[in-house]
């Protein structure tokens, strides 16, 4: 029958002559979720929680243990007309309450269903552990007791002055961390290694323990003002991507009447560990060295990684998550979200007109689209995100565990619902009538998804680090040893014919002339005697002063070089020349280059992995960016690739000891070769402003390869981190 | 206080539940479990056993009766005790074949013995109609007997179980075994005699719905210690004598493809006048609103699936005519499906088809058979909203007390076995639902049915032609012809063509079962034509008349393939038992509803590819589009039977506190 809610249900027979209440002791909480009125059900045993509506609300109040299931219906029916819940709703009511064990009904109780269905929430426990391996709980304890005792004055920073204090702590940690945040970021490059691994771990159990705590006591105090006790039964341990941690279970929160307590107990956590971490923060600045200072270095890292990615995160189902969702008035968000979404998708591809859409009003519709694209994108970041981190940081030994962990989540993400998706569309009943529409729909969808990943192409682009250089270049060396007494400043037109780049004085080499010369005129003067006198003496004297003279032209060209012309016309680029006057150079020694500086090459390094790529795939136009300056951009051409081989870095620069991207050999002082050898690719500018670009300055150079497909490009970068991790 | 009859005591004891169908990899494996089972063939090792009973026979032959009944006292107490072995079972079976022999005159053949350790070890045994299946059945259910827990044997209507019932009762007699048959006007306490003999011969309709009275009358003393407390206490009619059943042990389910697969998940209902009764003029009164719509701007006919929907004019204007009305119609929800409701009966529920009405009663006609269902009613308002369409009295809704699909009931026995024609098609099925193996037994004399190709016309008119022509010509020659048509509808249509050429013929239509099974038996007379629909009359030999097999025998003629391959071979095995001969043809068209429905794209092929032909097109195509529709059809019907076990099993999972079905 076309009707959307119809009346009568086939097994209304089993229901209709029951005679069941509510359980002894069930609580009943009224509360608004955007405006609607809902009422939770709670079974104080085992703190269980359902929600129903006002019209079941209204079913459940007049069963009473005296009147039949039939008899409470007719009522309903004349009481709410058309929002009085049909015979199938009652049913599934009944059912669901049945299944959190809050219905009693005085017939002898089913107890093998009843282990049957307890054995059933186990199974389902487990393999909710199983398909979440990254965070498994465990409950062990039960600190209801404890926490009774001290609530009285740990509960007591859940008031407003406690707010307020907090937020002074906050403040004066994040002063402390904005000044001293250099520090801070290069501290934190240390912090996975393997020495610190043990006290990163024990930062991390100290601040959840203060974590967990706050959660426990929050929710007590807020208990005690709202008049309910507000029970936490369970505590234990959870296994964060396999690290034991605390936990504790607070979710009786959630008979609180004000959702602001609920929010409160929620995100006190959070709350907790940020105190905790600005604490770590004045105590970090504070202190210089030591173990107390790593310490709290590694509590702020904790605390900052957690709170950001984790459980400050609404996107994920952590603390936030229940906060937010709770806050919106949107009660089991993330659940209905996906529903929300799958009921887009039949709706709307399938074509299914009496799809169920489980949004009710406008803006629950907004939160879903938007909270769903959003939890589903960041969930899949986080979760390549971890796998690249453990597949980074993992020892050897457990680097299996990396694949295994993708292969899971390749399984349990993609591969079972993609399986359940296609049989849903073979088998489903809901399809029944529009299996062809909703198959062709899919089809083409999945058509149009492939074609896109695998066969449109896209540009792909490597990065290469390299260093520019002129391309004509002279190095100035000084030709004789001296003081500097004047110099052409640095960057400045120098040319052969110009003024000299720099000048000296070498005393002692002008003193040298001077003997050389006063000795040749001796000499000279000792010929003119002797040509009168004997012919023969004069020979030999004048070839003693042939060698003078050569000495003494010697002496003054190395005088000459004194003044150091430029050898081609270009720019004269000496950084240091400023602090010359007056020092000594020695001969040899660089003092600055002439280059041509509006005719520029970079020099870029390829390590093997992309090497292979830039030589079959490159195209010759690449675009240049200068390091930390992302509005330069300049075009360039590829001249020459030369092949592996080459160890020396062009420049120190480039070298991962001065903030390079290639790890250089750590036995080399100079810091120039490189650990793995490399592809040299020089590639010619295409000038267009010189004065922004300086040589010697380091580039990222952004290679335009050839377009291939998406899914292609993928498969490619997925190869090559497999291999690079296992040497396969 | 009297002793709990150890049998009660069972009952009460063990759990009446059907078990839930496994489910994700266990299905998987159970599935892969029951391929496997196919693969190994089973004939061959239920051969050799009838070897070996048959080896016996000299053994008892010889005896004396004083000196068998003794042999046979003596095999009773072993299977009482349950120390049997396989070689006292073949013993046995040898035994009570030679009792048969005896007590009516037939020793069975050495297939029929075949077919008894296999129902013995809870398979469906296929025996083609006419090898003797009754028979056959008396041997397992004898060794049931002896063991004492009962035996039901389940037969496809009243007439049958009486008939073998009294057939039979000289084997059990002999094999000191109580025999009995469960009737549809029986009283209580009648019945529960019934049940307490040794061997029961019932429907399957009447052994759910007994079940389903004594659950009622258990009612909330489900347990075992309930319900001997509740004697304790002793009230006038103490619940455990008014039981009529001892519990569900041992079942030979004949037709068991009928019964366990094409009606598994009708429901037997019990129902009974409700309390509270809506107000019955609200059913005439919708009749009243609805007749002021207008199809297409009002509600839209979906032919299809046949259902009504309302569009928007038509529900403004539905509020418009029951402004003021009160009671029910004050609600939106509730008067919609009210007209909706009244629509679907006046649009899609036509009078002589769907049901007929006698002595101002609407009574209900089953579309496959043709049959009169009395006692049925539709379900949710529908049947009033028909009711008052005709302007009848518009009777109260009926409560449902019980429910109960065939699938679930039979899944309670604790040993199941069943015998049919046809069961092959539907080995998996068998095994997925019921983990029952089938084994096919051989006939006992090679079948020499003649089955020449089948005959394929684009349209249905020239389908309809030749039908008639190919009548006449063999109706000439004397055979006696057997039409099988897919419903009612069409068994008339043919009658008409046939009276109009001058043909006289028997049309099954609406009948009791009884005449219906003599109208089938007599089909096999020289010179008669009987048309039937292919439901009707299962289970019933057609005997050739005298001469008929030198005339060639039963000439069977199809006008439509059926649901699945299993009704088609159903109705061909029809013709040529036992050995005699016979033809079976099937003549059909692109047209008939069945291919049409489930091939559509091939039939469309098809027919575009022959275009507006009148011969015979049958080829590769056609007999690619009826085996496609097959098992299309096949899967649908096999997906819904799941389907509805599934929500069965919710059900029961989430009402378990609502105490069992």
């Amino acid at each position: 029958m076309a009707i959307e809610r119809p009346t009568f249900h086939e097994a209304w027979y089993r229901v209709a002559q029951l005679r069941p209440r509510l359980l002894t002791g069930v609580r009943i909480y009224r509360q608004q979720y955007r405006g609607q009125l809902w009422y939770v059900v709670e079974n104080p045993a085992n703190n269980q929680f359902s929600r129903v509506s006002e019209e079941a609300y209204l079913f459940l109040g007049l069963l009473d243990g005296r009147r039949t299931v039939r008899d409470v219906w007719h009522t309903c029916n004349e009481r709410l007309d058309d929002r009085a819940p049909t015979q199938g709703e009652i049913i599934q009511l009944l059912g669901q309450l049945h299944a959190a064990n809050l219905l009693y009904v005085e017939l002898p109780p089913d107890s093998e269903a009843l282990f049957s269905r307890y054995r059933k929430r186990v199974r389902r426990e487990v393999t909710g552990y199983l398909t979440n391996l990254l965070f498994v709980r465990i409950p062990l304890l039960d600190p209801d007791k404890i926490l009774n005792r001290w609530v009285g004055l740990l509960g007591l920073p859940f008031s407003l002055t406690g707010l307020f204090l907090w937020l002074l702590l906050l403040g004066a940690g994040l002063y402390v961390i904005i000044g001293n945040f250099g520090d801070l970021v290069s501290q934190s490059s240390d912090v996975l290694d393997p020495d610190n691994i043990l006290l990163l771990y024990l930062s991390m159990v100290l601040t959840k323990v203060i974590h967990e705590f706050s959660h426990a006591f929050a929710c007590k105090r807020f208990g005690r003002l709202n008049g309910n006790a507000g029970e936490v039964h369970k505590m234990g341990v959870m296994f964060l991507i396999f690290f034991p941690l605390p936990y504790v279970d607070a979710s009786s929160a959630w008979t609180f009447r004000s959702k602001w307590h609920r929010a409160v107990v929620g995100m006190a956590g959070v709350m907790a560990e940020l105190a905790v971490a600005a604490v770590a923060a004045i105590v970090w600045a504070s202190t210089s060295t030591g173990t107390l200072h790593i310490i709290a270095f590694n509590v702020i890292f904790v605390a900052s990684v957690s709170t950001l990615f984790f459980n400050g995160n609404p996107l994920l189902r952590f603390d936030a998550y229940y906060v937010l969702s709770d806050l919106i008035e949107i009660p089991n968000l993330a659940q209905r979200c996906r529903q929300y979404l799958h009921y887009l998708f039949k709706r709307y591809v399938w074509g299914l007109k009496r799809a169920w859409n489980p949004a009710f009003t406008v803006g629950e519709r907004l939160w879903f689209v938007f909270y769903g694209c959003a939890a589903i994108s960041y969930r899949i970041f986080i979760s390549v995100r971890i796998l690249l981190f453990l597949n980074d940081r993992l020892p050897d030994t457990l680097s299996v565990l990396v694949p295994a962990l993708a292969f899971s989540a390749l399984v349990g993400w993609v591969l079972v619902p993609l399986a359940k998706f296609l049989r849903v569309l073979a088998t489903g009943t809901e399809l029944t009538r529009n299996r062809g529409r909703a198959i062709g729909s899919t089809g083409v969808l999945a058509l149009s998804l492939m074609v896109l990943l695998g066969f449109i192409r896209c540009p792909d682009y490597c990065r290469v680090e390299g260093v520019l250089e002129p391309v004509e270049l002279s190095t100035i060396h000084a030709a004789t040893d001296g003081f500097v007494t004047s110099f052409l400043p640095s960057r400045v037109a120098a040319s052969p014919t110009g003024p000299p780049l720099i000048q000296a004085v070498n005393p002692a080499l002008s003193s040298e002339e001077q003997v050389l010369t006063a000795g040749r005129r001796a000499l000279e003067i000792r010929r003119r005697k002797a040509l009168t006198r004997e012919v023969a003496a004069a020979q030999i004297l004048e070839e003693q002063l042939a060698a003078l003279d050569d000495k003494i032209e010697r002496v003054q060209q190395e005088l000459a070089s004194l003044s150091l012309a430029a050898p081609s016309s270009g720019t004269w680029v000496s950084p240091q020349i400023e602090y010359a006057r007056g020092r000594y150079v020695r001969r040899g020694e660089e003092i600055g280059v002439v280059a041509k500086l509006d005719d520029l090459l970079v020099r870029a390094t390829a390590g093997q992995n992309i090497a292979a790529m830039l030589v079959e795939q490159a195209e010759e136009g690449v675009e240049i960016r200068a390091n930390g300056r992302p509005e330069l951009t300049i075009a360039g051409t590829i001249e020459q690739i030369y092949p592996a081989g080459q160890g020396r870095l062009p420049s120190q620069a480039l070298g991962y000891a001065v903030g390079g991207s290639v790890p250089v050999d750590l036995r080399d002082p100079t810091g120039t070769t490189a650990a793995e050898k490399f592809f040299e690719v020089r590639i010619r500018l295409r000038w267009d402003d010189s004065a922004q670009w300086l040589t010697g300055q380091r580039v990222v150079v952004r290679v335009r390869l050839k377009s291939k497909s998406l899914a292609r490009q993928v498969w490619h970068y997925g190869r090559q981190l497999f291999q690079r991790r296992y040497h396969i | 206080m009297r002793a709990v009859p150890s049998a009660t005591w069972r009952t009460l004891d063990e759990r009446m539940i059907s078990k839930p169908l496994p489910q994700g990899l266990d299905a998987l494996w159970d599935a892969g479990v029951g391929v496997a089972t196919r693969l190994v063939p089973q004939q061959k090792r239920y051969l050799q056993k009838a070897e070996k009973v048959l080896a016996l026979e000299k053994q008892f032959s010889a005896m004396g009766n004083g000196k068998l009944q003794q042999a046979i006292g003596q095999l009773r107490e072993t299977f009482r005790r349950g120390r049997d072995t396989e070689e006292e079972l073949h013993r046995a079976f040898a035994a009570i074949r030679e009792v048969a022999t005896r007590q009516i005159g037939e020793r069975p053949f050495p297939v029929q013995v075949a077919g008894a350790p296999a129902l013995s070890s809870g398979c469906v045994a296929e025996m083609a109609t006419g090898e003797g299946k009754t028979l056959t059945a008396t041997l397992p259910a004898t060794i049931a007997g002896w063991r004492g827990r009962g035996c039901h044997v389940i037969t496809v209507n009243d007439y049958l179980a009486k008939r073998d019932a009294e057939w039979m009762e000289g084997v059990y007699g002999f094999c000191g075994l109580k025999v009995a048959h469960i009737e549809g006007d029986m009283p209580p306490a009648q019945r529960q005699e019934a049940y307490a003999a040794d061997v029961t011969y019932c429907t399957n309709k009447e052994v759910t719905a007994d079940f389903l009275r004594d659950r009622l009358v258990l009612g909330r003393c489900g347990g075992l210690s309930a319900a001997l407390l509740e004697r304790l206490a002793g009230g006038q009619k103490p619940v455990l004598d008014r039981l009529v059943q001892r519990g569900l042990d041992y079942a030979i389910v004949d037709e068991a493809d009928s019964v366990l697969i094409d009606e598994a998940v009708t429901p037997l209902i019990i129902s009974g006048p409700a309390p509270n009764v809506e107000q019955t003029e609200a059913f005439q009164q919708a009749a009243e609103a609805t007749a002021r719509l207008e199809p297409n701007s009002d509600y839209r006919i979906n032919a299809k699936y046949r259902e009504i929907e309302l569009t928007d004019s038509g529900r403004r204007r539905l509020a418009e005519l029951t402004e003021g009305w009160g009671g029910l119609w004050r609600a939106t929800r509730r008067c919609e499906e009210l007209a909706v409701r009244a629509l679907t009966a006046k649009e899609l529920y036509q009078r002589g088809q769907q049901y007929v009405v006698e002595q101002d009663k609407v009574i209900i006609v089953d579309d496959f058979t043709g049959r009169l269902m009395h006692d049925r009613q539709w379900r949710d308002g529908l049947h009033q909203a028909v009711e008052a369409k005709e302007r009848v009295e518009v009777t109260p809704p009926k409560e449902t007390y019980a429910r109960l699909s065939f699938q679930r009931f039979f899944r309670m026995y604790r040993r199941l076995a069943g015998m049919t024609g046809t069961a092959q098609e539907a080995a998996a099925e068998f095994w997925q639902i019921y983990h029952l193996r089938v084994v096919v037994i051989p006939t006992n004399r090679p079948c020499i049915r003649r089955k020449p190709p089948d005959v394929v016309f684009t349209t249905a008119a020239a389908k309809w032609n030749r039908i008639v022509t190919e009548i006449e010509a063999v109706h000439a020659t004397g055979r006696p012809i057997l039409i099988g048509t897919r419903s009612v509808r069409n068994s008339e249509h043919v009658s008409g063509l046939l009276r109009a050429r001058g043909l006289e013929c028997q049309v099954l239509n609406a009948v009791h079962h009884q005449e219906e099974a003599m109208i089938v038996a007599g089909a096999g007379q020289a010179g008669r034509i009987t048309v039937a629909t292919n439901m009707a009359g299962r289970g019933t030999d057609v005997k050739l008349g005298p001469g008929v097999a030198d005339l060639g025998g039963l000439f069977v003629l199809a006008t439509e393939r059926n649901e699945s391959g299993r009704i088609d071979r159903q109705l061909f095995g029809r013709c040529a038992r036992q050995g005699d001969p016979g033809t079976a043809q099937a003549i059909t068209s692109l047209e008939d509803e069945f291919v049409s429905r489930h091939a559509k794209g091939l039939v469309a092929y098809l027919k575009k590819h022959h275009g507006q032909t009148e011969e015979d097109i049958a080829g590769r195509g056609t007999r690619a589009a009826s085996r496609l529709a097959h098992l299309r059809a096949e899967r649908l019907a096999l997906r819904r039977r799941r389907a509805v076990m599934r929500a069965d099993h919710w059900l029961d999972e989430h009402l378990s506190f609502a105490g069992r079905e």
